[in-house]
């Protein structure tokens, strides 16, 4: 070891900004699971940031939910790489500073860094843009010779080829306590949805990890912390149909149980269906965003949402039949949206079956194209103040409604749509398709 | 009887978790100490329903995070 200690510091904590919405939190069932359960994911980002690091390099991750407080003495690195998203960079700022104001070089990196280099710049001595890959190697070794540059630019294309890809560091998270761990199969999505502020946003394509280097980290994965429930941290893992066979027949000797994000075209191969019922998957999130074709008009680049609303029930329907959930995620705020889409998407979800349900309001998060599209139209209502980008604070104003409106529906609907009765009713639709199939 | 009860769920839960039953203990939390993710809890406790013919009361799902606990309600539910 060259005596050369970096540490690479998520911080994922996301909580709501409304203080009514807070409290709905802690009374409804269901609601904001999927932040938690994203919050409680450990950084791919940052183990992959590890695994580019050279091996005479001591690396210590870690996970930081809130700021230590004021007088709490931050564990000393030589170098330290902090990682965040929008609704708490403004704490991953503060605690990158206060490391400066100790004399320790802080990166930062990820996403919101990626769409706004010049603003954290100011609380960092290096800011790395898209991808590590092929930035984070140059960044440790101009560190090493005392010449670190403020900008570093990582690959936008081709990080999965031979010579870019970087195995994340799983064994990083042995001896810690997870119910999910993360791999990732793919980056980018061609959807191109204008809201998406995903990892499409810092790639110039989509891009696909080879089957036998996926297989490769979920064995490492699993070995790293026991049987855990494996998330593909892909923006749409399926939209290769034959390349996403492949992969769940090499995952189904696996015996893992796993969820991932993709789109609705699965239900349209009925092969790809049941290969991903024996493989173990147990959920499937699929962003519906709204089930009418007015609304999803343009909001995506080639219309593939709105050509397939129409046959969103029948969709549910074949996945769920398989033993997969469906994890439905509804967008409220689009521009067609008047206050008459509460109670049509509640009754939408009800008749769906739907087995989990997200409802998220309209976020603008920067370098989005709805985000310039908004600021362009003067919609935004606090530009910059990224706490809100929590995806249930409103941060801009509706066309066909007002703001109250918004915020009073959304609350409407999330007292109808994750209430007691419904999320019991929904644990039950799913354990008589368990039953149904399973022995 | 319930000593069985409670045998038989372990051996449920370990071949539907793949787990080895002799690691499992009556008290151990399904989620904060096996990690089982909340969709894995509720397929388990489906699997119980479907073996030991009984249903279990919605409302008290979510407190059915034990082996012993389990075996309880279907005790309870064998009995009504």
């Amino acid at each position: 070891v060259s005596g050369l200690r970096i540490g690479l510091v998520a911080m994922s904590g996301v909580r709501v900004r409304t203080p009514q919405l807070a409290a709905l939190g802690v009374s409804l069932p269901q609601f904001v699971n999927r932040g938690k359960v994203i919050a409680s994911l450990p950084s791919l980002g940052l183990l992959t940031v590890a695994g580019l690091t050279p091996d005479d390099v001591e690396v210590v991750y870690r996970e930081v939910d809130e700021l230590p407080p004021e007088d709490a003495e931050l564990e000393r690195f030589d170098l330290v790489g902090i990682s965040s998203y929008a609704a708490q960079i403004r704490d991953a700022y503060l605690l990158a500073d206060r490391y400066r104001a100790l004399g320790v070089p802080v990166v930062l990196g990820g996403l919101h860094v990626s769409m706004l280099p010049d603003e954290a710049q100011q609380h960092a001595d290096a800011v790395v843009r898209y991808g590590a890959e092929g930035a984070w190697p140059r960044l440790v070794a101009d560190f090493r010779a005392g010449r670190m540059k403020p900008r570093y630019e990582g690959l936008r294309s081709g990080v999965f080829d031979e010579a870019n890809y970087a195995r994340p560091r799983f064994d990083l998270l042995r001896g810690r306590a997870y119910n999910r761990v993360t791999v990732q199969s793919s980056r980018g999505c061609p959807l191109d949805c204008e809201f998406c502020a995903a990892s499409l946003r810092i790639t110039s394509g989509f891009q696909q990890k080879p089957v036998e280097r996926v297989i490769d980290e979920v064995r490492r994965a699993v070995a790293a912390v026991e049987r855990p429930f494996l998330e593909f941290a892909d923006d749409n893992t399926f939209v290769n149909k034959r390349w996403g066979k492949e992969l769940l027949r090499a995952l189904t000797p696996l015996g893992v149980r796993w969820f991932t994000e993709t789109d609705v075209s699965i239900a349209d191969d009925l092969e790809l269906l049941d290969l991903l019922a024996e493989s173990g998957c147990r959920q499937v999130l699929i962003g519906f965003e709204n089930p009418w074709e007015d609304g999803l008009a343009g909001l995506d680049a080639a219309d593939f949402k709105r050509k397939r609303c129409g046959r969103y029930l029948e969709s549910i329907e074949r996945i769920q039949s398989r033993g997969v959930s469906v994890n439905g995620c509804f967008i409220v705020g689009l521009d067609t949206h008047t206050p008459d889409v509460f109670p049509n998407l509640k009754d939408f979800i009800d008749r769906s079956g739907l087995l989990e349900v997200q409802i998220t309001v309209l976020t603008p998060f920067p370098g989005t194209p709805l985000y310039d599209r908004l600021r362009r139209e003067d919609r935004l209502l606090a530009d910059g103040d990224w706490d809100r980008c929590t995806l249930f604070d409103v941060n801009f104003v509706p066309k066909r409604m007002s703001v109250a409106d918004l915020e009073q529906g959304l609350m409407w609907l999330f007292r109808e749509v994750y209430s007691e009765p419904q999320y019991l009713a929904r644990q039950r639709r799913y354990m008589e398709i368990v039953k149904t199939r399973e022995n | 009887m319930k000593q069985d009860l409670l045998e038989a769920t372990r051996t449920l839960v370990a071949e539907a978790t793949r787990r080895n039953a002799s690691t499992l203990a009556p008290d151990d939390d399904l989620v904060l100490e096996l990690g089982l993710d909340s969709l894995e809890g509720l397929r388990v406790l489906a699997l119980a329903e479907k073996r030991f013919g009984v249903r279990f009361d919605d409302a008290e799902l979510h407190d059915m995070r034990t082996l012993r606990r389990i075996a309880d309600a279907v005790a309870r539910r064998r009995e009504t």
